[in-house]
């Protein structure tokens, strides 16, 4: 029928009206929340997009040039000192001295790898690290639905995180090596056969300086030099 | 003993006309409701489609990143690691040996073509042990890079689920509210004509009842007609067993 005696028509259209306002604007409001959340999520994204592969590979090049240089000096200084004890057994040119030379640069060798490597795990746990600042800033992002807010939180922590870190001196790497040589040389002066006497490790003048390899060094064939 | 049947026939019409607009009322409030709870309906499958789309993107991330886990995959993504470590330990390497090899031993010219030969050798072989050394650090420590990266990888999935899953919250939460306002928008206030009818269909059968009672004829009055024209004498008991208890006995 189409009278609205009491004016039930007019009211139930005019309620339908509100309801239809209402739930217009409250999926407006939720479409815009999402879409904030997506922008905070683009933002971060595109703040992080500086951590690639290039930045964590600067970040090696900076480790290996912190440490290898303290690690070459420390080598040349053995270098050098092996070369004053070996002259000084005038063992300096010979098998004996080759030898030494060769452990030394081993050790060397040895330890520059092992700061190549020490340089990819670092790298590994500064990744970590900025990771852990990205999930924290993912939640951030998702409870605040403010992209501009998500997107200054964002820069300022990739900034912070981009300052380099400050890292303790290498510890001393070739003592042991040539202690190592110094005792051999301390025990074998008591254990010389041949040649006459107990050898001087210390000695500089000729004659002094033979020596019979022993297992620590291994290998029967070594070259003396007389 | 005899009823009007005018009285009567009034009383039915009016019972019949009650119930058809008890009728009318109820197929009115039956649409009402019908038109409402499509309307409700209709926004859960709304809803619901948009929840099935979060979840599918939700899936495909997460077989994105479970692809990632084939053997094959890991396999080739750890030899990739190793050949970074090994690389960066080689080049390390040769780059001590050749600096221990061009650094001055303190060979002098007198020095044997052997002693000097034999120098060559035992670098080279302290190089192969550093490389060897290095190598096998780095087959090793690739294990570990590729957990690393297999790590990262979840957590991003885990990133990516938690923003769809964020948006879904959202919709599922207006769900309720958005039924409730559909309801409204779909609400129709009910027809009037089953409750006239229903009105018409009591007056009738109350009047046909008071006639029935009274024992004159419904249209009596209207026309100007004698009393008692149902022929039902006063006397007759259920007359008087009308005037205690009304239309009917």
């Amino acid at each position: 029928m189409g009278w609205d005696l009491f004016g039930t028509k007019k009211a139930a259209k005019t309620q339908a009206a509100i309801a239809g306002q209402a739930a217009a604007e409250t999926q407006a409001r939720e479409a815009k929340r999402e879409a904030d959340v997506g922008a905070g999520k683009t933002a971060i994204d595109q703040a992080f997009a500086q951590y690639n592969p290039d930045f964590f590979s600067n970040y090696k090049s900076a480790y290996l040039n912190n440490y290898n240089p303290q690690v070459d000096r420390q080598y040349t200084m053995a270098q050098d000192k092996l070369k004053a004890q070996l002259a000084g057994q005038g063992v300096l040119e010979s098998g004996v001295g080759n030898n030494a030379f060769a452990d030394l640069a081993n050790t060397y060798a040895t330890a520059k790898s092992g700061i190549a490597g020490q340089a990819n795990d670092a790298a590994n746990q500064l990744q970590s690290k900025i990771d852990n600042s990205k999930t924290s800033l993912y939640s951030a992002n998702a409870a605040a639905a403010d992209p501009q807010s998500a997107a200054a939180q964002a820069t300022a922590l990739s900034t912070s995180l981009a300052q380099p870190t400050t890292y303790s001196p290498l510890a001393d790497l070739f003592s042991s090596a040539l202690n190592s040589y110094g005792a051999y040389r301390s025990a074998s002066n008591g254990n010389t056969g041949g040649g006459g006497g107990a050898i001087d490790p210390n000695a500089n003048g000729p004659g002094g300086g033979y020596y019979r390899p022993s297992s620590t060094y291994g290998g029967s064939s070594v070259s003396t030099v007389g | 003993m005899g009823f009007d049947p005018l009285s009567l026939g009034v009383m039915a019409a009016g019972a019949g006309l009650s119930t058809i607009g008890s009728g009318l009322t109820a197929g009115s409030q039956a649409k009402n409701g019908a038109r409402q709870a499509a309307a409700r309906n209709e926004v859960l499958r709304q809803q619901n489609a948009k929840l099935d789309k979060f979840a599918a993107d939700n899936r495909g991330d997460f077989n994105t990143t479970i692809g990632t886990y084939d053997p094959n995959a890991q396999t080739a993504q750890r030899g990739a690691l190793e050949a970074t470590r090994a690389g960066d330990s080689d080049a390390a390497v040769n780059a001590a040996t050749g600096a221990a090899l061009a650094a001055p031993t303190g060979f002098s010219e007198s020095a044997s073509p052997a002693v000097a030969a034999d120098f060559k050798s035992r670098m080279a072989d302290a190089s192969t042990r550093a490389l060897e050394h290095g190598r096998a650090g780095a087959k090793l420590q690739a294990y570990d890079d590729s957990q690393l990266k297999n790590d990262l990888g979840n957590k991003q999935l885990a990133r990516n689920i938690d923003t769809t899953n964020n948006y879904a919250r959202g919709t599922a939460a207006l769900t309720a509210p958005l039924q409730d306002f559909a309801q409204f928008q779909a609400y129709r206030p009910p027809s009037m004509l089953g409750g006239l009818v229903s009105g018409v269909g009591s007056l009738l059968s109350n009047y046909g009842g008071y006639s029935l009672g009274k024992g004159t004829s419904p249209f009596s009055g209207l026309f100007g007609g004698g009393a008692n024209t149902a022929g039902l004498a006063p006397s007759v008991p259920f007359a008087k067993a009308n005037n205690g208890f009304g239309v009917g006995v």
